[in-house]
């Protein structure tokens, strides 16, 4: 396992009477690509910018490691508040919205923030030349950049925040308001970029990209830090519940509803939602082979003809979903 | 390098930026531009002058001329006359803003009698006009009393000089009539001496002597008589007495004869007398009425004479008072009627060497400029820069804030110099003036002035979060800058309190600085306490600055991760939500001390925010943070009572009033 890059220790963030982050812990590591999943309003923008010490948490602390992550297991931790200047050597930050001048070409747009890492002028001139091919912006690189669509702008973002070679990458919501190509895209060329050794913190309300792209996901919610894991330790964790989805003939799923449900509960089968989706109905039960008896039996009795079954295993985003209503609940 | 790239950055951008370009860079210049065209006319002011000459059938000659000339002189100077009927009309056109002032010329008007007094209608609600306007027509009609006051002063001259000549005149002939009375007076003496030495003494002729005489001598030739009788006869007697006798007798008749042709002569001689002496009482009494008469006259001469003294002293007198006048008249020290309707003349003499109004304007126009632009040049590219989207970029960027602070102030003053050039540039070409006197210290000067205006500018570019409200600020604050200042109203005009101040406005300092430096020739030391002030006025702002873009920064990321809600904060526990401070006592009530103190060590910031938001109590917040339960419940159950306790005096209160209502209805 990596050493880790950065250590959020019990951090809590308030604003005015709002507590966005509440006892946040959690450790990036050196390479991974560490995705923070959570609603709009969970704290995820907050938690990066914390994270890099632009906001000072009223509570906790976050550590950074100065030595190169790869090199170095046992360098010491600095609080980022106190090691602005080299913590900003050290990251690349893509915020949400583009954050870039419009009124500079892409080229000029690359080479002033360039200039603002103290990179040398033949450093600068490789970085970008590099830059431009990596993130397929060559031919567009004396294009002013209010011009750029909105997948181009998005590549301007990274290679702004990758121009002067950072360690770790920060995302937030690099994928938002682009089409599902561009997406694709870009979600290609993070992965491109984490396998050039760039770690990666990409924050995102939307899981199912994050699933394939991250080494590891953190589920934030309400300012919390519900889980962290592997997309796969995640899933082994919370995937015991299945989704049964059936389609029938002539589907009079109304009245198969009320009777599947005090079939199912006389039985003693446990099951959470007996819903209609579309032309399926879907029952979502940890007890998926006595259900599906059950649900045999009723659709025979009611001289429904099955067209599909389906038997599903929950997503992250599922379980994500699960989560948060069980904490909801819970409250 | 980082400050050259930002410089750089800066410059592109503002150029590539159509709108912040003419807002920033062409925006002042045209300002300036304007201002300049506006005060280069020659003319000061284009005004409209409305003319009313009231009844103009039943007006005199003189007002018809006079209205005539002034409406001449005022087109020749460039101000445009009309014409209105009635003064109605023409105080209407003011308050239409067709004319700018009104001229009347009340009816009978006279500048020698009936009415002399011109209406001069003026709008007083346009006060930056209104003393334009006074002065302007003003002048026009003070030369047109100016030459009507010459040609009366002449008239008064001329007849003062005939009144001279006639008074000199009227003394020669005083003189003459003087000599003339003297030597009448001579020769009235002299005849009232004749007069008097005119003996009319009464004639006193003693002819009783005479008759007494003549009775003696007829008496004497009676006794003569009677001895040549008594001789006669004793002749006679005596014998030979016949011849004797006879002659006796002869003689004696002969003396008869005689005596008694002498007693009649006598008694004749006597008649005589008698007549003469009654003829000599006439003659003396007819004397005594000369001499009665001589001396009335001699009187009457004397009065003559007395009264042609008088006349005498009373021509000298006369003669006196017109000598003093031909004197006055002559010692006169205004003897031109032009002296007499202007005694003072001025002549307006420059202390510089040009009389172009725009030169003479130029540094206050070129300091206007450096304030303008300066204010709304930096705080525009501040506010550019906090609404660009690369604002939040460049604070991931290992450059320190002050890094950015200086490379836009350069970028400002770099803009602000290119302007200032050419503003010099194009001042120097037209104005055949020489803009570039005691260039070191001018340069100085707008270097140090630059920066105060530019820092200004930055630390309201921090403040207002907007274009708009940059630029409304910028422009407030350069309007109070100009409001008290020489360019618009005279500084020696304004109350004492207001005039400190302006004394202490930096735009004051520095244009009238810049306007030393340009028209006189000025040592460094002369300037240095100014200087120093606007030194020590760039220090604050600096660090007024410093302190704005403290806040911006603070307040930019604040803004960008808050957003104020107004819901209350609810603490969420597992039992649920604590919205107040029963559900909170209720809550730690049913905690033991371990539990207490792990949920509120556990919640220290949650509690706090509940504690000092949604409570108000900032004593539940210090027993929070020092994890004594027992301080906790006490605090709370303090807190309810006083709550309940204020809600019951205010149920009662509610109640008294209600009832008060019920009773008033």
């Amino acid at each position: 396992m990596a050493a880790p890059i950065f250590k959020v220790v019990n951090v809590t963030k308030v604003f005015g009477k709002n507590i966005v982050l509440k006892n946040i812990n959690l450790e990036v590591q050196a390479g991974e690509i560490l995705g923070i999943i959570g609603a709009s309003g969970s704290g995820k923008t907050t938690l990066l910018r914390t994270l890099v010490g632009f906001y000072k948490p009223e509570n906790g602390e976050v550590l950074f490691r100065i030595k190169p992550v790869i090199e170095s297991k046992t360098a010491s931790f600095q609080p980022v508040s106190k090691m602005q200047t080299v913590l900003k050597h050290l990251y690349g930050f893509a915020p949400q919205e583009h954050s870039f001048y419009e009124k500079l070409t892409v080229k000029e747009n690359l080479e002033y923030f360039a200039s603002l890492y103290n990179l040398e002028k033949q450093e600068i001139k490789a970085n970008i030349d590099s830059l431009l091919e990596f993130m397929g912006l060559k031919q567009f690189k004396n294009m002013v950049s209010e011009k750029l669509s909105g997948g181009m702008a998005r590549r301007l973002d990274i290679a702004c925040s990758l121009v002067h070679e950072p360690a770790v990458l920060i995302l937030d919501e690099p994928t938002a308001d682009l089409d599902p190509l561009l997406r694709k895209h870009i979600l290609w060329l993070v992965k491109k970029i984490n396998e050039q050794g760039t770690t990666i913190i990409i924050a995102s309300h939307n899981l199912k990209e994050l699933e394939t792209l991250c080494h590891r996901i953190a589920f934030l919610h309400n300012g919390r830090i519900i889980t962290v894991g592997t997309p796969q330790e995640l899933k082994a964790r919370f995937s015991n519940k299945k989704t049964i989805r059936v389609e029938s003939h002539p589907g009079r799923y109304e009245s198969l509803i009320q009777e599947l449900k005090s079939k199912l509960e006389s039985s003693g089968v446990k099951f959470e939602v007996v819903s209609v989706e579309g032309t399926e109905l879907v029952i979502e039960t940890r007890q998926v082979d006595a259900c599906l008896k059950q649900v045999l039996k009723v659709f025979e009795s009611f001289g429904e003809t099955i067209i599909d079954l389906k038997i599903e295993h929950p997503s992250l985003d599922d379980i994500f979903v699960e989560l948060t209503r069980d904490l909801n609940k819970k409250v | 390098m980082k400050v050259y790239t930002i410089f750089k950055k800066n410059l592109k951008v503002i150029a590539r930026s159509k709108t912040s370009a003419f807002a920033v860079v062409f925006g002042p210049l045209l300002v300036v531009l304007l201002i300049s065209l506006a005060f280069n006319k020659p003319s000061v002011y284009e005004l409209n002058v409305g003319l009313t000459v009231v009844n103009k059938d039943s007006q005199s000659a003189e007002a018809l001329n006079l209205s005539t000339r002034l409406k001449q002189d005022l087109e020749s100077n460039s101000y445009s006359v009309l014409e209105f009927d009635t003064s109605q009309e023409c105080v209407n056109a003011i308050k239409q803003g067709i004319i700018h002032t009104c001229i009347v010329f009340p009816e009978n008007f006279s500048t020698l009698q009936g009415n002399r007094n011109l209406d001069f209608f003026v709008d007083y609600s346009r006060t930056n006009l209104v003393w334009a306007v006074i002065e302007v027509v003003g002048k026009n009609i003070d030369l047109q009393a100016s030459q009507l006051s010459m040609q009366y002063a002449s008239e008064l001259l001329n007849t003062l000089q005939s009144i001279k000549s006639v008074a000199e005149n009227q003394s020669l002939e005083i003189v003459s009539l003087k000599t003339k009375i003297s030597n009448v007076k001579q020769k009235l003496e002299q005849q009232a001496s004749k007069l008097s030495s005119i003996d009319l003494n009464t004639v006193s002729i003693d002819l009783e002597s005479v008759k007494q005489d003549l009775e003696d001598l007829l008496s004497e030739a009676n006794s003569m008589k009677s001895s040549i009788i008594s001789k006669a006869d004793s002749i006679l007697n005596n014998g030979n007495a016949s011849a004797a006798h006879s002659t006796a007798q002869s003689i004696k008749s002969v003396v008869n004869d005689y005596v008694e042709g002498l007693e009649s002569d006598v008694n004749s001689v006597k008649q005589d007398i008698d007549d003469a002496s009654e003829t000599v009482n006439g003659l003396n009494e007819k004397l005594s009425n000369a001499k009665i008469s001589v001396q009335e006259v001699v009187t009457e001469l004397n009065n003559v004479k007395q009264s042609l003294s008088n006349a005498y002293n009373e021509l000298s007198s006369i003669q006196t008072s017109l000598e003093a006048i031909i004197d006055k008249v002559n010692n006169l020290r205004v003897k031109s009627a032009e002296t007499i309707s202007n005694p003072i003349t001025t002549t307006i003499k420059t202390v510089v060497s040009e009389n172009s109004q725009l030169l003479f304007m130029a540094p206050y126009l070129v300091m206007l400029l450096v304030m303008f632009v300066g204010l709304l040049l930096s705080g525009t590219i501040i506010v550019m820069e906090k609404q660009s989207k690369a604002f939040f970029r460049n604070f991931t960027t290992p450059t320190r804030e002050d890094v950015f602070l200086f490379s836009n102030y350069l970028t400002s003053l770099f803009l602000l110099l290119l302007q200032i050039i050419v503003i010099i540039g194009v001042g120097y070409y037209f104005l055949d003036g020489n803009l570039l006197n005691n260039w070191q210290e001018s340069l100085v000067l707008i270097l140090l002035a630059s920066s105060l205006f530019i820092l200004l500018g930055m630390a309201l570019g921090y403040l207002f979060p907007t274009q708009e409200g940059v630029t409304i600020g910028s422009l407030s604050l350069g309007s109070l800058f100009l409001l008290i200042s020489n360019l618009v109203l005279p500084l020696e005009t304004i109350s004492g309190s207001m005039k400190t101040i302006a004394n202490y406005n930096p735009y004051v300092i520095a244009s009238e600085l810049f306007r030393k430096l340009l028209f006189f020739d000025i040592e460094f030391q002369s300037i240095a306490k100014q200087l120093g002030v606007l030194l020590v006025y760039s220090i604050i702002i600096l660090f007024l600055l410093l302190i704005a873009h403290k806040f911006s920064l603070s307040w930019y990321l604040y803004r960008l991760a808050y957003k104020p809600s107004k819901k209350k904060f609810e603490l969420n526990t597992k039992q649920g939500v604590i919205t107040n401070s029963e559900e909170l006592l209720n809550f730690v009530n049913n905690q033991s001390q371990q539990e207490f103190k792990k949920f509120a060590t556990e919640h220290a910031y949650e509690l706090q925010v509940l504690c000092k938001e949604s409570l108000k109590n900032k004593k539940l917040a210090r027993a929070f943070k020092k994890l004594d339960k027992a301080m906790v419940v006490k605090v709370l159950k303090a807190s309810i009572n006083k709550r309940e306790s204020n809600d019951a005096k205010k149920e009662k209160e509610k109640t008294r009033k209600a009832k008060g209502k019920e009773k008033e209805g």
